[in-house]
């Protein structure tokens, strides 16, 4: 019962943030994870066009494998939260909602971040960190 | 023709306690540091042209603390005015008073405030002192205001082990606090060393 | 409790949760923004105005993703906004108010559009503008014409910015400012089109 990698995909599809949640995470390449995110970025919108029932905020929201499930959290703004995580991980929804808490905190009142582009700041790194400790990472 | 009363006769006396977000003004902010980066070719000239739009506001504090302050005592000396900035000007702009005011053991002309969480840097991730220059700013419209000379940085030093300080609701704790060096000019210092005469 | 009754309790439920800050220092660091514009940009009203709209579009794109990330987090639903009415709501009585905590009205709202009222403003509690400069035989003034400034155009920016993050394209503008006299300050809103959304158009059926 572990977290294991947290992606934030951009509205345009652009990876802008990964990292891992825990030291249970296999390690991913850089290319690999442009790959993750633009594939999920696609298959997210496939999804939504795929439904049989149209609905406004259409797409994936929890994939379930046998060692693996993810979870993504779509803002209104079309902003991609995912998590990936073992299987009988609870609260992955709360804390996708306080990373996306996180990032208006933490990012966007930065003046030296610039919108969809890659997060690369301390204060993120560390408010994410923060959250982990609460939810516990067992 | 004008319906509304002049601003001259607005009340200004009572302080506001009105508030906003600490969101709205983080926000304000990051913007007045993006539209000086955009102005500047480096670093140290965002960190000049941050100081200067904070200069301003300094002497418009300290013109309003002045009015509000009933006993209208000028302050004459080096201590006083520093007490007054890091107690006064601190709690009508930050809502508290600043940390802790000290004078430097190894230069006489040199005083710091410190402030753990200073609003210009909450937001920022890298380059804390730059967006604290604004501070900076403030600090040297008032002492320019009230006569005494000085140059005024901002610098950012870490935290030491055990020096626990409470953070912003939501924010993780920093790791460093803002100092803000005020070196006095020459001037300044033999004036205030006659006075203790 | 009706619709709009909750959607004013939510605003007033995220302002009582967020920390806060003075609003002099807010009014007077505009201030300092404002003086900054009209030194670089030559007393040229109508730029400044352009200004002020711009660096309220910045704010905008960024302070939608706090409103809704704040209230999922506090349990406040937003609703999907099906009608015009929803959306002034949500910007009037929880934009305004969580970040400003001034109170906002909405009026005369027609299909495509929706006026904003603000009798309180945090950014113009220092300011009286200055009267325009006549010229010595009484002619048109010289100097800049004062009448023309936007004070708090910076307003308009932002909620042209945070209802285009949900593709929502509007025009805003003043057409009522306490600082020019008069009696409350009014924010037209006017639709301009409805974005469809992009990521899914390259997946579409044929």
């Amino acid at each position: 019962m572990a977290y294991l990698h947290l992606f934030i995909v951009n509205k345009s599809g652009g990876l802008i943030h990964h990292r891992a949640l825990s030291h249970h995470a296999p390690q991913i390449g850089t290319n690999e994870w442009l790959r993750i995110g633009s594939t999920f970025h696609s298959l997210h919108a496939i999804a939504g066009e795929a439904s049989p029932v149209k609905a406004k905020h259409d797409g994936i929201e929890l994939i379930e494998g046998e060692g693996l499930i993810l979870c993504c959290f779509q803002t209104r703004t079309g902003i991609k939260f995912v998590i990936t995580a073992e299987p009988g991980t609870r609260f992955i929804q709360n804390v996708l909602k306080e990373i996306y808490v996180a990032y208006t905190d933490c990012a966007l009142k930065d003046p030296f971040y610039e919108l969809e582009m890659p997060i690369r700041s301390d204060l993120f790194s560390e408010a994410v960190n923060d959250i982990m400790g609460r939810f516990g990472n067992r | 023709m004008s319906k509304s009363t002049s601003i001259l006769d607005r009340p200004i006396l009572k302080p506001r306690t009105d508030q906003v977000s600490m969101s709205a003004y983080g926000y304000l902010y990051s913007e007045l540091v993006q539209y000086h980066q955009t102005r500047a070719s480096s670093i140290s000239e965002l960190e000049e042209r941050l100081a200067s739009s904070g200069y301003g506001v300094g002497f418009k504090i300290l013109e309003l603390l002045s009015y509000r302050n009933k006993d209208n005592r000028r302050e004459t000396r080096i201590m006083s005015i520093l007490q007054f900035i890091s107690s006064s000007v601190w709690k009508s702009l930050f809502g508290r008073a600043a940390d802790s005011l000290e004078k430097s053991i190894e230069h006489t002309d040199e005083y710091m405030i410190f402030d753990y969480n200073p609003i210009t840097s909450n937001f920022v991730s890298v380059n804390k002192a730059v967006s604290d220059a604004y501070i900076s700013g403030i600090i040297g419209g008032v002492l320019e205001g009230a006569g005494f000379t000085a140059r005024v940085s901002a610098h950012s030093v870490d935290i030491e082990e055990g020096e626990m300080k409470n953070g912003l609701i939501g924010m993780p704790s920093r790791k460093d606090k803002a100092v803000f060096l005020i070196k006095f000019s020459e001037k300044v210092l033999e004036r205030d060393a006659k006075l203790d005469r | 409790m009706s619709k709009s009754g909750s959607i004013t309790a939510a605003g007033q439920n995220l302002w009582a949760k967020v920390p806060k800050a003075n609003s002099e220092l807010f009014a007077l660091t505009y201030g300092s923004l404002i003086t900054e514009l009209i030194r670089d940009y030559d007393q040229n009203i109508p730029e400044i105005n352009n200004q002020l709209d711009r660096i309220g579009y910045s704010i905008g794109v960024r302070c939608i993703d706090e409103l809704f990330a704040k209230s999922e987090v506090n349990g406040v639903q937003i609703p999907s906004c099906r009608e015009l009415r929803e959306t002034a709501e949500v910007v009037a009585k929880i934009g305004f108010r969580m970040f400003l905590g001034v109170s906002c009205d909405v009026g005369k709202l027609t299909e495509k559009s929706f006026s904003l009222y603000l009798s309180e403003n945090p950014l113009s509690i220092f300011v009286e503008l200055p009267q325009n400069e006549v010229g010595v035989d009484g002619s048109s003034s010289h100097g800049p014409d004062w009448t023309q400034l936007k004070y708090s155009n910076v307003y308009c920016g932002v909620i042209r910015g945070a209802l285009e993050q949900v593709n929502l394209k509007v025009e805003c503008e003043f057409v009522g400012d306490m600082l020019q006299g008069d009696d409350v300050n009014e924010i037209k809103v006017e639709v301009k089109e409805v974005i469809a959304d992009g990521a899914g158009e390259d997946y579409q059926e044929e």
